[in-house]
């Protein structure tokens, strides 16, 4: 049995591999702490998992995953939900690049880093965002393939969806257009309630600048993306 | 006809954004955004109707002839038909 506390809820899994426990190192809490979730992975999920997943792994990273899932599909009730996005924290901002797999969100964000002093990896792939007061992105240790977390959170402020291109450029999105390209890139949640607890948190999140960025791989288009936030940011 | 069920409204911004859940999401692993109108059409067809009824409807309260009401529900339901949601 492991506990771990990822964004702010401690949640229990009643593990069979040790793989868990040594992918979570930096997230552990005490034993005798109070689980808010409890998780129990199935054995046929670990062998769907396995089954599933392109690459070659073994239960214990599968059942790692599984977990991973299962504790996604709680979080509604904490008024939380994981998102597929890369996301970074500079001048205690956060930045969330999202699109699908191979787009380049892990790339971009890393051009965030080498253009800025002082620019943290909140996590690279599956962060978690929980609304409290404002939408709050968390570290887990579930990250991607370069693995890049940090136990620790940051204020979201701007949501950008991006797209390859030769050129950069970038487009403000309205709600309406961002929620498409959005809800792909999270885990919903199963019954109707939490659904719709869910929906209702993602209509609140794209309140916040959300843009449509097409670019390449330089410092442009960093530049490009803050520019446009701050300089939008400053008008209000 | 009628829409079949296995799905969640909500508001977003100015249109309204349709989602499948549960069984639903094996039979339509989408999402649907609606604006005015198409929210119109899909609420009166929650319960079975024929088209001819909801094309009535359908002028009774908005302004637009019975051949545009009928030429647009076509439109809607046959988007609705191939996507596997209407039955």
């Amino acid at each position: 049995m492991v506990k771990v506390k990822f964004a702010g809820i401690v949640i229990q899994v009643n593990n069979k591999y040790s793989f868990i426990e040594r992918q979570c190192a930096n997230y552990l809490v005490d034993n005798d702490t109070l689980a808010q979730i409890v998780i129990t992975v199935k054995d046929e999920d670990i062998e769907k998992e396995i089954l599933d997943n392109p690459f070659s792994i073994g239960k214990g990273r599968a059942e790692s995953f599984c977990a991973y899932r299962e504790i996604s599909k709680k979080l509604a009730e904490f008024d939380a939900f994981l998102l597929h996005a890369s996301i970074v924290s500079y001048k205690n901002q956060g930045f969330a690049f999202l699109g699908k797999s191979g787009t380049g969100k892990s790339t971009h964000a890393s051009l965030w880093q080498k253009r800025f002093e002082d620019v943290v990896f909140i996590n690279d792939d599956k962060p978690i965002i929980r609304k409290e007061g404002n939408f709050l992105a968390y570290g887990t240790p579930y990250s991607g393939k370069r693995n890049f977390n940090t136990n620790t959170f940051v204020e979201l402020k701007a949501l950008y969806f991006l797209e390859q291109s030769k050129t950069n450029e970038i487009k403000k999105l309205s709600k309406e257009q961002a929620i498409f390209k959005l809800i792909p890139q999270v885990i919903m949640p199963e019954n109707k309630e939490d659904i719709e607890k869910t929906l209702a948190l993602f209509d609140e999140l794209l309140s916040l600048p959300c843009y449509l960025l097409k670019c390449n791989i330089s410092f442009e288009a960093v530049d490009i993306a803050y520019q446009t936030f701050l300089g939008e940011y400053n008008e209000n | 006809m009628k829409i079949k069920a296995g799905f969640v409204l909500r508001k977003v911004g100015e249109k309204v954004l349709v989602v499948p859940i549960g069984d639903r999401t094996k039979t339509f692993n989408g999402m649907i955004i609606l604006n005015d109108m198409a929210k119109f059409f899909w609420d009166n067809l929650q319960e079975n109707i024929e088209l001819d009824d909801l094309v009535k409807i359908v002028c009774d309260n908005f302004e637009v002839s019975e051949e545009v009401a009928k030429a647009d529900l076509i439109e809607f339901t046959e988007k609705l038909e191939k996507a596997g949601i209407l039955e």
